[in-house]
């Protein structure tokens, strides 16, 4: 089948004669507005990027650790409080 | 003020906005805007709201200014932006549900019976009637998809300036085309079946 005859095609064709839509000025306070708005999120450079970005990835490493680690510590401190036994003391109180 | 205006020194005005100038910013969105309404009106449909997109264009583009390096012109690079945030508009929007012909007008439905019907041409003096049935019948299939085809059979674009406007390969470009032109012969068909019911 030829395309040029297909429905589409001359759907198309027709469609092309209607006028092309034209740009316009920018309506009364638009320009201001949009303006006022780019410069009060501050400027957002590449630096200020990854810095969001790694503050995340660390928020994210912290929470898993935290998660992983929650069991032990909650058992460590259910056996009561660490004991820390002096070497050199025992030694002396054996002789 | 617009962006065909040569008297605008467009890199005098970029670096003031760089320095957070903020009439300079307003000056560049009153000689950008004639631009980017175009590329707005051209590729979305007549009903959205046009000056809030026009907004969030130029909001990416004042977010994104530090990025551009000048490789290709000015307009060329808000105008990738223009597109591609249409893209996402069309994306944002809930596809309708079934194109019937109880939707459209009379003259859409004497120019879908047409086109359906015959091999002639379709008169001049249903052009108008042709582009509403067009975003109808474009509504019909995927964003992306729908912006090749747009590009492509109404807009008479190159695969190579489709390309630019979208970062897309010309590859993808073609399989994009494929399968809307696939859709619209279905829904053609289908149309042709039901025909006026």
């Amino acid at each position: 089948m030829n395309p040029t005859h297909t429905a589409w095609n001359r759907l198309a064709t027709s469609a092309r004669l209607a006028p092309a839509a034209a740009g316009s000025p920018a309506p009364f306070g638009f320009a201001t507005r949009v303006a006022a708005r780019a410069f009060e999120r501050g400027p957002t450079s590449l630096y200020a990027l990854f810095s969001w970005r790694a503050l995340g990835m660390a928020t994210l490493i912290a929470a898993v650790c935290v998660a992983v680690n929650l069991n032990s510590v909650l058992k460590a401190r259910e056996d009561g409080p660490l004991t820390v036994t002096d070497p050199v003391a025992e030694v002396l109180s054996q002789t | 003020m617009s962006s065909d205006d040569e008297s605008f020194d467009l890199a005098a005005c970029l670096e003031r906005v760089r320095a957070r100038d903020q009439i300079a910013a307003r000056e560049l969105v009153e000689h950008l805007h004639p631009l980017v309404s175009r590329i707005v009106r051209t590729r979305l449909p007549r009903r959205v709201a046009e000056e809030d997109i026009a907004q969030d264009i130029f909001l990416k583009m004042f977010t994104r200014l530090e990025q551009y390096q000048g490789n290709v012109p000015f307009t060329h690079w808000v105008s990738r932006i223009a597109v591609t945030t249409c893209i996402d508009h069309l994306r944002a929007q809930q596809r309708r549900p079934e194109f019937r012909w109880a939707d459209l007008s009379e003259n859409e439905a004497d120019v879908l019976d047409n086109v359906l019907t015959n091999e002639n041409d379709v008169d001049a003096g249903e052009a108008l009637a042709s582009r509403e049935l067009v975003e109808k019948l474009l509504s019909q299939i995927k964003p992306d998809d729908r912006m090749v085809l747009q590009m492509l059979d109404l807009e008479q674009k190159s695969l190579a300036e489709i390309s630019q406007l979208t970062g897309w390969n010309t590859t993808l470009i073609k399989v994009r085309a494929f399968r809307a032109r696939r859709k619209l012969r279905k829904l053609f068909e289908e149309l042709k079946r039901k025909e006026r019911q």
